[in-house]
This record gives C-alpha cells, sequence and structure tokens, in this order.
C-alpha cells in the first residue's frame, strides 16, 4: 500500500521544537522513511511569524537551505518572502532561487496575493520557471488580514498564466476552494492541512484532473500518515494515484 | 487470510450506504485498497438505534443481517452479535444461536444499557465460556451522551468482575486520554482506535501506558475510511513490530485464527 517514491509538496521545519536543522532532519526523516516519501518540499521555518522581518525571513531561508545542503536528495525548498517588502523579496528570489538551492516561493499570510506587490513577484518568478506556493483559506468567519483566498488566487493566477501555483489547502473548505480555482489550469491543489475528509481527492480529480491536485501534508503540523490517508483512501484509479502522489510534481519540477 | 494480514476489528453496515450486501460490498472495496483481510462485523442497516432501544425483534434482524453477509463472504468478515441486554434470557439464547453455534466470533454491546449492570455479567460470563471477545462502545460525551452511553470506566468495572472474558473498549471513550487510564487497571480490555480523527498521540499512549499487545486497530468503516484509521498506526512513533502486532496479530489471537 505504501508507495515509494512520493513527493510531499508541503512541509515546514517545525518538527524540532527550535532545534538545529540537523535535528530537525533527524526527526523527519523516520517518518518520511517509514510512509514512502521520497521527497519534501520545505517552507518557512520552526516559527510562523505573519509579519516576517528581513531577519527573520533570512532565518527561515538559511535554515531551510541548511537543510536542503545536509539533504540535498530529501528536500528541495520554497523561499520565504514577505511581499510587503518587495525590495527584499526581489533580493531574496536572486540570493535563494537564481542562486540555488531553493526552486520556488512561499507565500503565506503577510499581504493578500491580490495585491499589485504580489504580480511583480510573479513576472520574476515567471522569468525563473519558479513554482509559487501560496496559502489560500476561506475561514469560516472571514480571513485574517493579509490572507488570501482561493479567489484571490485564481485572479493572481490568470494575470500570470505562465506561472505554476499550487494552492495550498485548498482553501481548506474545499467544496468551495475547488470551485474557485477551477478555471485557472496554472493553479494546482495541495492535500495538506486539515483531517482526511470524505471526498476532498475525489472532488478536486473530478473537478480540476488528476494532473492538478499533488500531495503535501504540512508536516510537522500534520502526519504524512493522516495525510497519505487522503489519497490512499480514495475512490480513484492508481494511474490518478500515481499523478497527485508523486507525477505531478516530477512534472513541476522538472525531475 | 495471509499470516501479516491486517485485521479491522470493528465494522458496520450503515442505512446511509444502501442494503446489507451494497454495503457489504463497499466495505470490501475499501478493504481491498488498504490491505484489510478480515473485518469484524456488526449491526445492520437499521436506523432507529439512534432514537430508542432496540427490541428483540430487531436484535435479530440486525443479527440476522451480518450472517447473510458472512454467509456470502466468510472469509472476509468476522461477526459480533449485536446484544440488548436489557432482554436478558433473549440475549443469553441470541449468545447460544449466534455464537456457541457459530459462525459469529464475538458479541457487540452499544448503549441499551450502561455495561457495568449486573444483567451484563451473565452475558460476559458466557463470552468468556465460549471464548468470545466483548466489543463494547465507549464514549466519554462533553455533552448530549446517547441513553446509557458507557464511559471506559463502567467497562473496566465489567472487566474486573470477568477477568476471563476480553473486552474491546471500542474508540477508548472518544476523549482517549481519559479512556486509556480508565481501563489500565484491566488487562482483559484491549483498546479499539476506532472513530474519531488520526490524532497525534493515541496509539502511543496507548502503547506506552497499556502496552502494544493491549491496542488493536479497527475503523469503524464506513462511519469512518479505513486510510484515516490505519493513518494513526502507520504514523505513530512505535517501532514496526508493534504496529504489526496492533494491526494483526492481537486480533489473530483474540479471535483464535
Amino acid at each position: 500500500m505504501i508507495e515509494p517514491g512520493t513527493i510531499d509538496c508541503h512541509i515546514h521545519p517545525t518538527s524540532a521544537k527550535g532545534g538545529p536543522p540537523a535535528a530537525c532532519a533527524d526527526e523527519l526523516l523516520p517518518f518520511a522513511d517509514r510512509m514512502g516519501i521520497a521527497l519534501m518540499g520545505t517552507s518557512l521555518g520552526p516559527t510562523f511569524w505573519q509579519q516576517p522581518t528581513r531577519a527573520q525571513i533570512t532565518a527561515d531561508n538559511d535554515f531551510n537551505a541548511e537543510l536542503i545542503a545536509r539533504h540535498p536528495d530529501r528536500f528541495f525548498g520554497y523561499a520565504n518572502l514577505n511581499p510587503n517588502d518587495l525590495r527584499f523579496s526581489l533580493d531574496e528570489i536572486e540570493r535563494r532561487v537564481v542562486d540555488g538551492p531553493f526552486v520556488g516561493i512561499k507565500l503565506w499570510v503577510a499581504l493578500c496575493c491580490d495585491h499589485p506587490n504580489v504580480d511583480v513577484i510573479c513576472e520574476r518568478a515567471d522569468e525563473l520557471g519558479a513554482l509559487i506556493l501560496q496559502h489560500t483559506f476561506f475561514r469560516a468567519g472571514g480571513n485574517m488580514p493579509g490572507e488570501s483566498s482561493p479567489a484571490d488566487l485564481a485572479a493572481l493566477a490568470a494575470r500570470h498564466p505562465e506561472v505554476t501555483f499550487i494552492g495550498a489547502h485548498a482553501g481548506l473548505d474545499w467544496e468551495r476552494g475547488i470551485r474557485a480555482v477551477a478555471p485557472r489550469p496554472n493553479i494546482l491543489v495541495d492535500t495538506c492541512g486539515f483531517d482526511p475528509e470524505l471526498g476532498y481527492t475525489e472532488m478536486a480529480v473530478a473537478w480540476l484532473g488528476a494532473e492538478r491536485v499533488a500531495y503535501g501534508s504540512d508536516a510537522a503540523g500534520r502526519s504524512f500518515a493522516s495525510q497519505l490517508a487522503k489519497v490512499y483512501g480514495a475512490d480513484l484509479d492508481d494511474d490518478a494515484k500515481a499523478l497527485i502522489l508523486h507525477g505531478n510534481m516530477r512534472r513541476v519540477l522538472g525531475l | 487470510m495471509s499470516a501479516s494480514g491486517i485485521i479491522d476489528c470493528h465494522v458496520h453496515l450503515h442505512h446511509n450506504w444502501g442494503d446489507r450486501f451494497a454495503c457489504a460490498e463497499l466495505l470490501l472495496r475499501g478493504a481491498d485498497r488498504m490491505g484489510v483481510e478480515l473485518m469484524c462485523l456488526s449491526m445492520g442497516v437499521r436506523r432507529e438505534i439512534y432514537t430508542r432501544p432496540t427490541t428483540v425483534e430487531e436484535m435479530h434482524q440486525h443479527n440476522d443481517e451480518v450472517a447473510q453477509v458472512i454467509a456470502r463472504w466468510p472469509d472476509r468478515f468476522a461477526g459480533m452479535c449485536y446484544l440488548t441486554p436489557r432482554f436478558l434470557p433473549q440475549s443469553l439464547a441470541e449468545i447460544e444461536r449466534r455464537v456457541a453455534h457459530g459462525p459469529f466470533r464475538g458479541i457487540k454491546l452499544l448503549w441499551d444499557m450502561y455495561c457495568d449492570r449486573p444483567n451484563l455479567d451473565p452475558i460476559a460470563a458466557r463470552a468468556g465460556e465460549l471464548g468470545a471477545p466483548i466489543q463494547q462502545h465507549t464514549w466519554i460525551k462533553a455533552i448530549a451522551e446517547h441513553r446509557c452511553e458507557s464511559e471506559p470506566w463502567r467497562l473496566a468495572a465489567l472487566a474486573r468482575r470477568n477477568p476471563d472474558t476480553t473486552f474491546l473498549a471500542a474508540h477508548t471513550g472518544g476523549n482517549w486520554e481519559l479512556g486509556i487510564r480508565q481501563v489500565i487497571d484491566a488487562p482483559n480490555i484491549l483498546a479499539d482506535i476506532c472513530g474519531g480523527d488520526p490524532e497525534m498521540g493515541y496509539v502511543e499512549m496507548a502503547a506506552r501506558m497499556l502496552g502494544t499487545e493491549r491496542v488493536v486497530y479497527g475503523s469503524d468503516a464506513p462511519g469512518r475510511s479505513f486510510a484515516s484509521q490505519l493513518a494513526k498506526v502507520h504514523g505513530a512513533d512505535v517501532p514496526d513490530a508493534d504496529q504489526q502486532q496492533i494491526l494483526s496479530a492481537t486480533m489473530r489471537r483474540v479471535l483464535d485464527l
């Protein structure tokens, strides 16, 4: 049942409770090994900052760079940015993506992705072929200031059709989120960060196609196993599951 | 079944999924997908269990439905005989009819009577004589319990009075941090991890406080998916050998397979 070679498109280095990257890797890798996860996309840092400063952005990206340097065959990175600080964001893209080893960009809740600053980041991502992992929620009580919804991401993706986006959590309220991103073929949704509810993966495949759904866990905030259950337990054929578990991310990452 | 095949100690038929055979076929599809080889099945597709106590006639109907499913797929389902202990003579007769003479392998108790009441003792005693495990729903409700819904401590009281009977504490009380503690002193109770979200630490705490040999995998399918409940075991920080015990070995022993 365990699918070897699985790619987890969405993790954070939160497992070691503030420990250094080596301790974080030592804690994550045995669980990844058990669940057949070959490669993990890491972003943010041991602490989540809603409005990260330049120093916090640097520390987060340094942390993940060391994680990748220690285990280049097990981790890839998304550069954490605060788009409110556009100059520093563009510089960080040069330092982390152009110069490597990061392959994408992570945008969390510092600024809603409908803001023009994000367009500038997307233009540079487009030039570089860099993937953008955008947190998306439809919160019942209204989103936090700066928090993007799948509808915000769909509007952004329409303006940047050559950039590949991952709509993280599919909006959490995924029955709405999947519908919101459906018209934009350059958005994939990931499976991460909520309970393994019946019908999520099936609906995403029905509406978007299996080639637009990617397995992610949100580890260490969620277990690999509980999030893999959304794929393993889904009423889908093996070909669709293979795309979700690794095929799509292999394509997106050019592996 | 294979020597290491997964045994799910807790599945049901349910009215949301059609008649007994349609629901069983749904269970089999999910089980095949996840490598579950044998399922302990109880209760038919009747709805009234949620609204009022079960009559004797309804108890028979539940077990008839399960018997029909077992007859069709005898290598995939093991029957758990549903009883309504408010009707003790009829329940004891049902044990003779279904368990002593087969094909049911154990007993299922839900919420028709608190399980620490005296009516449960003759049932537990007979189950012990037959080597049939008793699966008792246990839940610690924050609010609005079902009628006569038993907390794990009530099962512990029954288990201490009937030390030769094996009990499965279904859901381990739901609030498992309390439930595990409530059954710790009754070594003949196993923690059935079914139902509820795959929360971090459940299997680890149960294994640590009860011993791995007292923790068994169950799903509560089709109310919960096999995959989400297996994730509790697959994602747990326990050795591979302990996982195998939870997924298969202990229930093989309990069912004398």
